[in-house]
This record gives C-alpha cells, sequence and structure tokens, in this order.
C-alpha cells in the first residue's frame, strides 16, 4: 500500500482503527503516540495517526524527537499530505519524508550516528538541544540530498521518478539555511528585529541551490516569521535592483500558495488548530503576514480573497477566544469554588494572559466590541466573588488587572 | 502629553549616585530600568530609560508615567510607597517593594519570596547584632573563639564574657553598658549588607558581588563568541560590570575594616555614625541595579532569549558616577566603557504590544527572585 492511497484512508482495518483512535480520550491517544514514536520504521503508522493531527497539535503530548522529526523540522509547516500536493507547490508531500530519511541515513552516516547519539532523552520542546542537535544534522543532510539520485522504492511513495529531484533539491535548500532562519526566527519570536543582512543571506543561499529551494525557503519564513514584511521588502529591493529578478514573481506563487493554505483550514478557521498558549502570536502571524502580501501592488482578486481571509481569521480568534474563556478560565474558577478547595490563581492568571494575547491580537483585525464585553463580563464575575481562604483581594485583583486592565484593578482598591 | 513632546535628557552622566538615583523593580515593561531620585521640589522623581530603545532617560513625575502607559496595580502602589519615603536608598527601595509584594499584587510567588526575605533579613540582622558583640568580645577577652553552634554551657560563658566586655567598654566610650548595648542593635542593620566576621561570606552584598562576578565571566565569554551586535552589548555590559566589582571589593574591604577593631568603631559610632553609615552603604550604592541584570540574563535559556536579554540589559547598565572615584581613589573610565553601547532596533511590539503581559509575568518571576 501506498501511503498516497493511506493518505485517501486505507484499507477498511486502517479506516476502522483510524475511527476508533478519533474517538479515542486524550490520555489514549497520547499512549498510542507514544507507541508509534517508539516504532523504528512508523510510516504506516504515521499514516494510521495522520487524522489525530489537529487533535495532537491541540495535546501537545511530549513527544521524544527522533532523526526524522528532528531531520525535517525546518519544513514543519510546508508537509502536506500528498494528495494536496502538486509539483511546483512550495509544498513537501508528507510520502516523500521516509525515503527522503533514507537518503540520508545512508549518504551522511558519520553525522547521523553522532546526531542520534545526541538526541536520547529529548524531546521536541527542548529548544535549544533541538536546535544544537539540528545545527549538526541540517547541512549534512542538505549535502546529501542536493544531487541525490531517486532511491529504490521511491514508487512506494506514490510519486513520479520525475518529481525526486525537485523535492529533493528544495528540501536540501531549506535544510541548508535551517540553523539561520530558526535563529532568525526565534529572535524574532524574542522582540528582536529581523536583520536585513541575515534575510539577504538566506536568500541568496536558496537562489545557488536553484528555484525549488528558493520557493521553499521563502515559504518556510513566510510561515514562520511573526512578521512577513521585512521578508516581502527585502524580495522587492532584490527585483529592484536586479540582483534577482525571477524572485517577485517567485514570491507572488508563494503568497498564492500560502493564501491557499490559509484557505484550507478546518472548521475552526485559521487558528483553530492552534494550542490556546499559541493562538494569540498566530493571530497576529497571520494577520501581520495579510497585511504585507496586501500591499499597492496587490491585484482586485488578491485583495477579495485576503480580506475574506481576514473575515475568517477574526471569527476564528474571537472563537477560540471565547472558548478559551469558558474552557481555560471561567469553568475551572467555578469548579474550584464549587469544590471549596484550593483556588488555583497562578494557573487561572496564567490562562487570562493567554486570553489577553489573543484578544489584543485579534481587535487589529475586528471585534474589538466582543472581547471588550466578555472580558468585562468575566473581570465583573471575580469581583464579585467573596474573599476566602486561598482568595484573598489581592488575588481577586490581580486577575481583573489581567483581564480588564490596571483601572478596574485600582478601582477594586479604592483608588483610581 | 505624548512620550514625543516629554523631556528626554539625551546626556546623562549623573555626578552622584544619589543623582543616578535607585533602581525601582516596577513590573510595567516599559518602566524596565527605572530609578526613583529626590526632586529638586521634594519628594523623589523617576527617570526611565527611553522606550524606544534610544539614548537617553526621561524624568517624570508619575503622571507623566501615566501618560507613557498603562502601569500595573503592583507598580502604582510600589511608586506611591516611593513617594512616602524619607529618604531614597538602595535599602529603602528594596523594603518598599517588598511590602508591596507581600501584599500579593505581584502575584503568589513574589507573595512567599517577600515573605522569606524579610525573614531572612531580620535573621541576618540578629546575627550581625551577635556577631558584632562577639567580635567586640575576642578584641576586649582575647582567648576562646566560638563556632557558630553554641552548646547551652558555651551560652553561658559567653553572656558572662559579653556583659564584662560591654562593661570594661562603657568609660571608654563615656557611655553606659546599656548604651554600648543599644549602639551595637543601632549598628546590626547598617552592616548585615555587608556581614561581619565571618558572616560575610554569605552577606547580601557578597552575594551580590558573586552574582556579579558570574554575570561578568559569561558576558565576557560571550562577547568573545559572538563577533555581532549582541557580542557588542555584551561587551559594555561586561566592561562596566568589571568596573563595577573592582569598584565594590574596594568599597567592601574599606567597611569590613572598621569591625576588625570594634572597640575602635564603637567610640567613633558615639560621634561618626552617620559618616560610618555612609561608608558601609557603598557597596550597596554601587551593585544597585545590577540584580535585576543578572537575572534577566539567567532567566534566557536559549541562545535567542540570551541575544533578546542582551538587548534589554544593554539599556538597564547602570552609570558608574564621578563620585565612585572619590570613593575607590582613581579614576573610572566609564566613557570608555559605554563606548560601545548601541542602540537597539526592538519590534513595535516590544514591551508594549501581546507581548505584555508574558514580558509582566516574567518579571514578577524576577521579583520573587530577588526577594
Amino acid at each position: 500500500m501506498s501511503d498516497r492511497a493511506a493518505g485517501r484512508g486505507g484499507p477498511p482495518q486502517t479506516r476502522e482503527m483510524q475511527r476508533n483512535l478519533i474517538a479515542a480520550r486524550d490520555e489514549q491517544i497520547t499512549r498510542v503516540v507514544a507507541v508509534v514514536d517508539a516504532l523504528a520504521d512508523r510510516s504506516t503508522a504515521d499514516a494510521l495517526i495522520a487524522p489525530l493531527r489537529p487533535r495532537l497539535q491541540q495535546l501537545r503530548p511530549p513527544r521524544p524527537i527522533r532523526l526524522a522529526r528532528l531531520l525535517f523540522l525546518p519544513l514543519d509547516p510546508l508537509i502536506v499530505p500528498a494528495p494536496r500536493w502538486r509539483p511546483g507547490d512550495p509544498l513537501v508531500p508528507r510520502t516523500a519524508l521516509t525515503p527522503l530519511a533514507e537518503i540520508v541515513r545512508s549518504a551522511a552516516g558519520v553525522a547521523v550516528a553522532r546526531v542520534e547519539a545526541s538526541l536520547a532523552g529529548i524531546v521536541c520542546g527542548d529548544t535549544q538541544a533541538v536546535a544544537d542537535a539540528g545545527a549538526l544534522l541540517w547541512p549534512a543532510a542538505a549535502r546529501a540530498l542536493a544531487d541525490a539520485a531517486p532511491p529504490q522504492g521511491w514508487s512506494e511513495s506514490g510519486l513520479k521518478a520525475t518529481e525526486f529531484a525537485p523535492i529533493a533539491r528544495g528540501v536540501a535548500g531549506v535544510l541548508e539555511n535551517a540553523a539561520a532562519v530558526r535563529r532568525m526566527v526565534a529572535e524574532a519570536r524574542q522582540g528582536l528585529a529581523v536583520r536585513p543582512e541575515i534575510i539577504d543571506t538566506v536568500l541568496e543561499a536558496a537562489t545557488r541551490r536553484g528555484p525549488e529551494a528558493w520557493n521553499l525557503t521563502f515559504a518556510v519564513l513566510l510561515a514562520r516569521l511573526p512578521d512577513a514584511a521585512p521578508l516581502l521588502q527585502r524580495v522587492a529591493a532584490h527585483a529592484a535592483r536586479g540582483t534577482d529578478p525571477a524572485s517577485r514573481a517567485r514570491a507572488e506563487r508563494g503568497a498564492e500558495a500560502v493564501l491557499d493554505g490559509l484557505e484550507r483550514h478546518g472548521p475552526g478557521g485559521p487558528v483553530g488548530d492552534a494550542e490556546l498558549a499559541s493562538v494569540g502570536a498566530e493571530v497576529r502571524r497571520i494577520a501581520a503576514l495579510l497585511e504585507a502580501i496586501d500591499g499597492p501592488g496587490a491585484t482586485q482578486q488578491r485583495r477579495r480573497r485576503v480580506q475574506e481571509l481576514r473575515h475568517a481569521l477574526d471569527a476564528s480568534s474571537r472563537t477560540r477566544f471565547e472558548e478559551g474563556l469558558a474552557s481555560a478560565f471561567v469553568a475551572p474558577l467555578r469548579e474550584q469554588l464549587e469544590a471549596a478547595g484550593p483556588i488555583d490563581v497562578p494557573g487561572l492568571e496564567d490562562a487570562a494572559r493567554r486570553l489577553r494575547e489573543i484578544e489584543t491580537a485579534g481587535r487589529r483585525i475586528g471585534s474589538a466590541k466582543a472581547y471588550d464585553t466578555l472580558l468585562r463580563g468575566t473581570a465583573q464575575e471575580v469581583m464579585r466573588l467573596d474573599e476566602r481562604p486561598g482568595l484573598s483581594l489581592a488575588d481577586k485583583v490581580r486577575m481583573v488587572e489581567v483581564l480588564a486592565g490596571p483601572d478596574e484593578a485600582m478601582a477594586m482598591l479604592g483608588v483610581s | 502629553m505624548s512620550i514625543a513632546n516629554m523631556p528626554l535628557v539625551q546626556s546623562y552622566h549623573p555626578t552622584t549616585f544619589l543623582e543616578r538615583g535607585v533602581a525601582v523593580p516596577f513590573t510595567t515593561p516599559l518602566l524596565g530600568g527605572a530609578r526613583a531620585r529626590p526632586a529638586e521640589r521634594g519628594g523623589p522623581e523617576l527617570l526611565v530609560p527611553s522606550p524606544s530603545g534610544g539614548r537617553g532617560v526621561y524624568i517624570l513625575a508619575w503622571s507623566g508615567v501615566r501618560e507613557m502607559c498603562r502601569p500595573t496595580v503592583h507598580d502604582s502602589r510600589l511608586n506611591h510607597k516611593v513617594t512616602a519615603l524619607a529618604s531614597v536608598t538602595p535599602y529603602s527601595i528594596r523594603k518598599a517593594a517588598r511590602e508591596v509584594a507581600a501584599e500579593g499584587l505581584a502575584g503568589q510567588e513574589a507573595l512567599v519570596a517577600a515573605q522569606a526575605g524579610r525573614d531572612t533579613e531580620q535573621e541576618e540582622t540578629l546575627l550581625t547584632n551577635f556577631l558584632l558583640l562577639l567580635g567586640l568580645v575576642e578584641q576586649m577577652e582575647p582567648g576562646e573563639t566560638y563556632g557558630s553552634g553554641l552548646q547551652p554551657e558555651e551560652k553561658s560563658v559567653l553572656e558572662a564574657r559579653a556583659k564584662r566586655a560591654i562593661a570594661r567598654m562603657a568609660p571608654r566610650v563615656g557611655r553606659s553598658p546599656e548604651v554600648i548595648a543599644a549602639m551595637l542593635e543601632e549598628m546590626a542593620p547598617v552592616f548585615a549588607a555587608i556581614g561581619v566576621g565571618r558572616q560575610t561570606a554569605h552577606a547580601r552584598c557578597t552575594r551580590a558581588l558573586d552574582t556579579l562576578r558570574r554575570l561578568h565571566a559569561e558576558t565576557t565569554a560571550w562577547s568573545q563568541m559572538h563577533r555581532d551586535e549582541s557580542g557588542a552589548q555584551a561587551d559594555m555590559i561586561s566592561r562596566v560590570a568589571e568596573m563595577t566589582i573592582s569598584c565594590t571589593e574596594t568599597t567592601l574591604d574599606e567597611a569590613h575594616a572598621l569591625t576588625v577593631n570594634m572597640a575602635g568603631m564603637l567610640a567613633r559610632w558615639a560621634s561618626e555614625a552617620p559618616a560610618i553609615r555612609k561608608l558601609t552603604v557603598r557597596p550597596e550604592w554601587l551593585l544597585d541595579g545590577w540584580e535585576q541584570i543578572s537575572l534577566l540574563w539567567h532567566s534566557a535559556e536559549t541562545d535567542a532569549a540570551r541575544r533578546a536579554v542582551l538587548a534589554e540589559m544593554a539599556l538597564l547598565v547602570p552609570i558608574i558616577p564621578r563620585e565612585a572615584s572619590d570613593w575607590v581613589g582613581m579614576p573610572i573610565d566609564m566613557d570608555g566603557a559605554m563606548r560601545f553601547r548601541r542602540t537597539v532596533t526592538l519590534n513595535e511590539d516590544w514591551r508594549t504590544g501581546s507581548a505584555v503581559f508574558e514580558l509582566i509575568a516574567r518579571n514578577e518571576h524576577l521579583r520573587a527572585l530577588a526577594a
């Protein structure tokens, strides 16, 4: 059975198991994923858990990082089920990953052995350890893939032989610059401005690897950077100066592909699958991306698509906010009050902060009144709570401060 | 009034430590690095680093701060306490900050830490009182020395020796034994921060100095490994840290020397208490502001986070006033060290957008670590 076939649902036994998994409880899913993570060859098992990916994004079980996951981590936002992939798309079909990983294993054995030894005990969330291991693996893998021939069994991927080289070259281009891109994105997420010279270095290196590499690298940057504007400005500058005249057209195609991807969101909208803690950052990133690709030269059709996506993002953000407020703040607070046990004030404060991050990002694209109403209503509910052991006036003041702001909280202390 | 219309002092070179002001541990991100100092017209004023990350400071009353940003409840309360202070010193600001944190307004973690910090300080003061007395006893009646754990019989022997030592000391300074005992109690909080005798290795200032030495070593290493903007920032921090360490060591030695001759110091205390106080607080003035910088550095767990905090730390580095040259008896080339201070390029959202909630939580966590 090819994975492309598996992507369509696979044989009846597989479909039955997938149905069972979809109905499983969170802890059961976590156990299944742990078993899959421990398999040496997980290609078939991967297909089995494919329908769970959105739920796994929410559950975020601590998953050990294995070689294949580390190898393709830089391409994560571009990996799609094989049926969604078309030649020339700035995307990577999931069925190509196993054969590509095999090439790296056999061609870069020494580096792979060192990296595998360093991965013991590391989980995906160990940011620095993952970055250190990746910095060893990715350049070696890029060299192994750049000029590789299709491996035996490539047809098992369901992809054509002629599709191998462009995919391998593109992946090699991204991996070659993965450490630099990761660092750039990490710094941008920490509040540091993206340095134009770093963008230039990355794009120039990708250009040398060919158009596939440039397309995938550009798409990765669009998908990862908290603000795409500096990237688009550099691409426009290169095109205007003639240093890379084709880059503007490639960037346009990349932007179209990004819009395609955003339009394919699930029922929860563009941020429907993100875990609550990252919804705010994701709303901010997508909003900045839409603004950046809706520049002065945008066509009417582009404008319409961007506008529709903004509406979808607004609705998705508001929905996640409403759900989060109910499930992560109001419900736990009420349950803890009813149980008459200790109140997890730090936990509630943390949830309130996550919600304010969503609200701050979300109100920039719309629904400001809806956010204000919900936050004020919840803050008033907190103000009305009776103080008791484990819930002091200071605790209430702090929760109100996060939810509604310091002025409202100061008023509780009798200070304006 | 917008920030653009506020009085920005571009060239800020305080002559004295009092003019530099004391670091106030506000939790509002835009108030990071703010300092309080006595205003000419009475009451304190605040010096707030330029929020853009550029050079210069704003000199503001609290009303000006409220036009610049929305301070947290914790900060409003802390400012209220600072305004009521009779004198602005590192000790008085630390005490005020601890009291506000103990109200729970910087979160439960900071509340618990503030209570523990207050208890520790009380214990340290008691211990200092004991060690000052012990120093006097050992000087007046040389003989047996005492370890940290006294047996009951040793305690009664020591009490008797202490009474005799104070009785012999009293006529020398023309005071009653009760007054001598009271003087030792007065001295205890003055010397607690720098420590006395065997306590010096664990005293607040020694701990802070050790932390600064570690920061110096790590920022030096970073500056040597990274030849970029972050390396230049680390280099500047390392240079100023090195000068601060050197000055602090000198002033600590000078202050510790006072307690070597306890009899002499008691004699001086009667007439020179204010001057002795000034000598003992110099290390605290020198170290003021570095705790937050060290905590920021040690809170960063990844290289990206370290680069980000280096940019923030570079804005907070305390300028060493010219007064320090008089204290240590040598010139201090502050301009040379700060020459490499760079204007930091920060994203618009930094400290004001969605990140503000995370930064407040981080600052509250640092408050807990600092208490």
